[in-house]
């Protein structure tokens, strides 16, 4: 795998020096799935990846995504992957999408139970970064966590331009979602 | 199927179709819209987001965008950061009406005044955080921050407030104050209220019964409430320092809230980031969706009321756009939106009833969205419904050409009264009903029914009364019938004026009384009891219990069309074909086109009001809701923005004193009228110059070289051409007078001028005098002169020495004689001279020694030593000869003893010095020769003659006269 090194790099660098300090547990999230879907009037359009990588730390409740934007797959052509990749996200000027930041709810994961949170962090896609605040449900054992969110991105927030005459097929917001599993290393 | 008449009374046992019609609910709206009227920002400035809408409190509009900070006057923006790369995301202003922008990078920019140049000053570079607040107290500044912090500027600068906090202070979305100086904080984990003279933390969170933990804005209002709007679950508020227990909305469906403004008539207008404005009531705890868009096309920024009550809106995906909250539009379904409503009436529980062409609807609000049902269908009846009543579950439909329905909605039941059942007509354009009767104004007189007779009838029989033109009607033709707060109907009357009925008696109302018009359209009354009516074409008049007048002119109504009037809630009502005209407090603002109110076309007398005072009307596509309790600006607000002296600004316009050549002067003015900017024209006025108003259009006026004195410079707006009660602004100055034009410069002007005249004529007089005694002096010289050269002893001597020159030296006797007779004419010719020059002096004495020597021969040496450069000075004639004389005729001459003269030039004078030897016998002498010689001298000038006398010389020291 020829991202995976500098992907885990992205991640280890975000989430910053603060969450490698502290000797606390690390978790990690190494094949997490990531789908997107946009529904168009004239076209639906899907892809997912399962190579999204994370790394959470509970005791300063920070974390930190990325994925590679070139693996995803599952599109209705080639044609479509290939604007997707070159037209749209550019992959060749940006080619990882990646989310870091904070849970804000002050929860205990390492207490067995399923949490409602919500993450306020700085999405870059694109090449252009917001701050958003996103939904999760957070499920843990003590040992290992689930998170699974939907989120809605919109893609003239991104910069991702789309031309008029296609304006019928790809919707101008695209519904996300995520399920990435997090275990100690 | 169609059942119209049967034999009376028809009691139509339910038409299945109307009762099928009856339970069709058309269309579950979402409220009442408001209409938005987009700004031309976004398209001036694409991309660019307004994060901040700020109406200072000299009202102008201040925009805090992503491009920069922008005044904007409701025509022009004016980009005040010098770049667009400052981002601006929250402005503030001072107590000393100083802007302050807070941008996305941690700058604070201070505008410091209001002109067009506008000065920038960048106060601290605090953070690179983006600024959410900015409070100033007293002398002190707080700056929240969405990274890092609360900062307050105290007296040694910038420090960050770290106090001993529960939760972290770094990321505010949100800072206010509260009025007992309490500074509360939104952030992820609560609210949290600081008390900055205590430097104490209280933290508010979702365990204290705070809807969510992420406080997303705060708002104070002027009634001690703080509200705080969420990321989740709405909003709420805080009063008196506790948590309201009110929840507006259980479950919260708009999305994180990211305004609320919390000013206009006891109304909280919120925004949400998922596009939802609405509008919530505290008092009877109501909410109103205002709009409602989908996240996809819309994120509400912030929300902002102006004076005007002209509700502003940032939208990022939309731009700016504003809407006047005086008006809302009830929603239509698809099905009713291009439908006329002919007639509405409001029943006391709140249902609308409302006819158009086609149907007649009652529409019920539930949670303030209305719902529709179609009751009866028009097509059914054959006709059209034009006036409604409602009263005890009975509703009265006039219908035009088809008599009068009674309907009784629970049961579906409707009841036709025609002609032959005793109406009085079959047009019904207008009902209406005291505590006991009901009256239907009808184009063919009036038909009154008594209420009792309703509630006893058995078999729904109504006993019809009718009045016509002989029972004293004015006319049979009625547009409406308005029942006045005594209970008594009036009819307006298309010919006859106005009528009214009281205890069986009618009176009339026509150009007698004042009323001008002869055709009435509407009626209404006033708190004060005042009736108004409205008239096709003359306006409006007031009915005073004495007279009419014509209010029309007074106010400058939008025009008159005029379809309607209606008294509500201290506001009078004026509905026209293309606007709404609305009098309040004797101050008239009209709503055209810019409001959305434009050709709206209403029918007569299509308005009801509800028990809160709202007005409904309505026109042409649908229905329109007034509400008549806003406190709003009438008119437009005006600011002397900038005074210019000479082409500069004044620093400090409070008290103007200038001199008399600081006399050109400039007013900048600016009036605010955002609701039809392109409306406002100005008048101004200089007092002290000019009694008369100017009528202009433009920002500014010069007034060039003005005199000195005392000057009010007035200036007022106005959105119409009139202008009696339009707010105004005024600048008041003196101009000092010149110093060449103030009293004391007169006063000491003529003391110079009197004493420097009266200083000439001294002088003249003195010098008059001084001449008179001249001329004196000389005739009396001239004869003592003449006397003298007369004198016999002269003549004898001459003639003696003639005769014996004759003997001697007969050829020089002539020459004698040529010289004795040139001294005489000599004498002669000078003698008129108040002065003449030395030369000639000299010459006269040389002729007179040369007649002398011959008697005295060689016994008298006169010596002349006067250098050239002296003989053009002046003398008094025969000054010399006269002292020559004296000395020949005082002194011995003799061989032994010869007589010197010398004449000569010493210390500035002309000396005669003579030897003395004197005769034993002294000559007679009246001594009045030198006496004479210093007396003239003494008019000619100030040096005075010297007579030095010893025992050998006598000397006399002549001053020289230039």
């Amino acid at each position: 795998m020829k991202f995976t090194f500098p992907l885990t790099y992205i991640v280890v660098s975000l989430i910053g020096i603060s969450a490698l300090s502290a000797q606390t547990s690390r978790y990690y999230c190494e094949e997490g799935d990531v789908h997107f879907i946009s529904d168009a009037p004239l076209e639906i359009i899907e892809a997912s990846s399962n190579t999204l990588k994370g790394i959470l730390d509970p005791s300063t409740r920070q974390f930190a995504f990325a994925i590679d934007i070139i693996n995803f797959v599952g599109f209705n052509s080639a044609l479509q992957r290939e604007h997707f990749r070159e037209n749209y996200m550019e992959i060749s000027r940006f080619s990882t999408a990646t989310f870091e930041g904070k849970i804000i709810e002050q929860i205990d994961l390492t207490q067995t139970g399923t949490y409602s949170i919500r993450a306020k962090g700085k999405m870059t896609i694109h090449g252009q970064t917001h701050e958003i605040i996103i939904p999760c449900q957070v499920k843990t054992d003590g040992s290992s966590f689930l998170a699974t969110s939907s989120l809605v991105i919109r893609l003239a927030d991104y910069n991702i331009a789309i031309p008029k005459v296609v304006s019928r097929k790809i919707a101008e917001e695209v519904t996300v979602t995520v399920q990435a599993e997090f275990k100690i290393k | 199927m169609v059942l119209k008449e049967v034999n009376h009374p028809i009691i139509t046992t339910v038409l299945k179709m109307s009762m099928l019609l009856s339970i069709i609910i058309l269309h579950q709206s979402f409220g009442q819209q408001i209409k938005f009227v987009q700004d031309n920002f976004y398209s001036r400035f694409p991309q660019t987001t307004v994060n901040d809408i700020f109406q200072d409190p000299n009202g102008l509009l201040w925009l805090g965008t992503s491009s920069g900070l922008y005044s904007y006057d409701g025509i022009n923006y004016h980009l005040i950061t010098e770049s667009k790369s400052k981002q601006i995301s929250h402005i503030y202003a001072n107590s000393e009406n100083e802007i302050l922008a807070g941008t996305e990078d941690g700058l604070l920019l201070k505008i410091n005044n209001l002109q067009d140049h506008a000065q920038l000053i960048i106060i601290d570079s605090l953070v690179t955080s983006s600024i959410t607040g900015v409070i100033t107290l007293k002398d002190q500044m707080y700056v929240a921050s969405y990274g890092d912090g609360l900062w307050k500027q105290g007296k040694n600068g910038w420090q960050k407030i770290n106090g001993l906090s529960e939760f972290p202070l770094d990321e505010l979305y949100a800072m206010a104050i509260d009025e007992n100086n309490l500074i509360y904080l939104g952030t992820d984990d609560g609210l949290c209220i600081f008390d900055y003279n205590n430097n104490r933390f209280h933290w508010i969170t979702v365990k204290d019964g705070l809807l969510d933990n992420i406080v997303k804005t705060l708002k104070t209002d002027d009634k001690g409430n703080i509200w705080i709007g969420f990321h989740q679950n709405g909003f709420c508020r805080i009063k008196d320092g506790r948590l309201s227990d009110e929840i507006p909305l259980k479950s919260w469906i708009y999305g994180p809230v990211s305004s609320i403004n919390a000013q206009i008539d006891n109304k909280v207008l919120v925004g949400t980031t998922s596009g939802t404005i609405m509008e919530y009531q505290p008092d009877s705890k109501k909410i109103n969706i205002l709009q409602t868009m989908g996240s996809q096309t819309s994120n509400i920024k912030d929300i902002m009321v102006d004076r005007e009550a002209n509700l502003w809106i940032s939208d990022a995906n939309k731009g700016l756009s504003k809407s006047s909250l005086f008006f809302s539009f009830l929603d239509f379904p698809d099905e009713l939106s291009s439908h006329n409503v002919q007639s509405i009436f409001m029943d006391s529980s709140h249902h609308l009833w409302f006819s158009t062409t086609e149907a007649l609807y009652e529409c019920t609000f539930i949670n303030n969205k209305p719902e529709y049902k179609k009751r009866l269908s028009a097509k059914v009846y054959g006709s059209s419904f034009i006036s409604i009543y409602a009263e005890n579950d009975m509703i009265f439909i006039g219908t035009f050409g088809d008599g009068l329905l009674c309907y009784y909605p629970k049961t579906g039941t409707v009841i036709n009264y025609r002609e032959k059942h005793g109406l009085a007509n079959n047009n019904i354009l207008s009902i209406a009903a005291n505590k006991e009767t009901i009256w239907f104004a009808t184009l063919g007189g009036v038909s009154e029914v008594q209420k009792k007779d309703i509630q006893g009838s058995k078999n729904h029989e109504f006993k019809f009364k009718n009045y016509h033109e002989e029972d004293g009607l004015g006319n049979e033709y009625i547009y409406q019938v308005f029942v006045d707060s005594k209970g008594r109907p009036w009819f307006a009357t298309d010919g006859k004026g106005l009528t009214m009925l009281e205890d069986g008696k009618f009176t009339n109302f026509s150009t007698k009384d004042g009323l001008t018009s002869r055709v009435i359209y509407s009626i209404t009354e006033d708190e004060n009891g005042f009736i108004w009516v409205a008239t096709p074409k003359d306006g409006i008049f007031r009915y005073d219990g004495q007279s009419f007048e014509n209010y029309g002119e007074k106010y400058g109504l939008l025009n008159y069309q005029i379809s309607a009037i209606h008294a509500s809630k201290n506001s009078l009502f004026i509905i026209h074909k293309f606007g709404i005209d609305i009098l309040k407090e004797d101050q008239l603002r009209s709503f055209s086109s810019t409001e959305g109110i434009g050709e709206i076309n209403p029918d007569l007398n299509a308005l009801t009001e509800d028990s809160e005072g709202n007005l409904w009307i309505g026109y042409q596509m649908g229905i329109i809701k007034i509400n008549p309790k806003l406190h709003a600006n009438m008119h437009p607000e005006i600011l002397i923005n900038n005074v210019l002296v000479n082409l500069n600004s004044i620093e400090n316009p409070s008290k103007v004193v200038l001199s008399h050549d600081e006399n050109y002067l400039t007013f900048n003015y600016q009036g605010f009228w955002y609701a039809d900017p392109l409306k406002i024209k100005y008048e101004y006025k200089l007092d002290g110059l000019s009694q008369d108003w100017v009528n202009t259009k433009d920002h500014f006026v010069t007034f060039p070289n003005l005199p000195s004195g005392k000057y009010t410079f007035l200036v007022r707006a106005s959105a119409s051409d009139h202008f009696e009660n339009a707010s105004v602004a005024q600048f008041s100055f003196r101009i000092k007078a010149a110093y060449w034009e103030t009293p004391w410069f007169y006063v000491l002007l003529i003391i110079l001028l009197f004493s420097f005249f009266s200083s000439i004529i001294k002088i003249r007089e003195r010098t008059l005098k001084k001449r008179s005694l001249l001329e004196r002096e000389k005739i009396q010289f001239q004869f003592e002169t003449l006397k003298s050269q007369i004198n016999p002893h002269f003549l004898f001597n001459s003639f003696n020495t003639l005769i014996s020159i004759i003997e001697e030296d007969p050829a020089n006797a002539t020459t004698y004689v040529e010289k004795l007779s040139d001294f005489f004419r000599n004498i002669l010719q000078l003698r008129e001279k108040d002065v003449i020059t030395l030369k000639e002096e000299l010459d006269l004495l040389q002729d007179y020694t040369f007649l002398q020597e011959k008697r005295f021969g060689k016994n008298i040496h006169v010596v002349i030593d006067i250098p050239e450069k002296y003989e053009q000075t002046q003398i008094p004639p025969l000054t010399i000869q006269l002292l020559a004389e004296n000395a020949f005729k005082h002194n011995v001459i003799s061989r032994e003893r010869p007589l010197t003269l010398n004449i000569f030039i010493d210390r500035g004078c002309i000396v005669v010095q003579n030897n003395i030897h004197l005769k034993s016998k002294p000559v007679l002498s009246t001594n009045y020769g030198l006496e004479n010689i210093i007396k003239r001298y003494q008019l000619l000038t100030k040096t005075p003659v010297e007579v030095l006398k010893d025992e050998s010389n006598f000397k006399i020291l002549l001053p020289i006269i230039y």
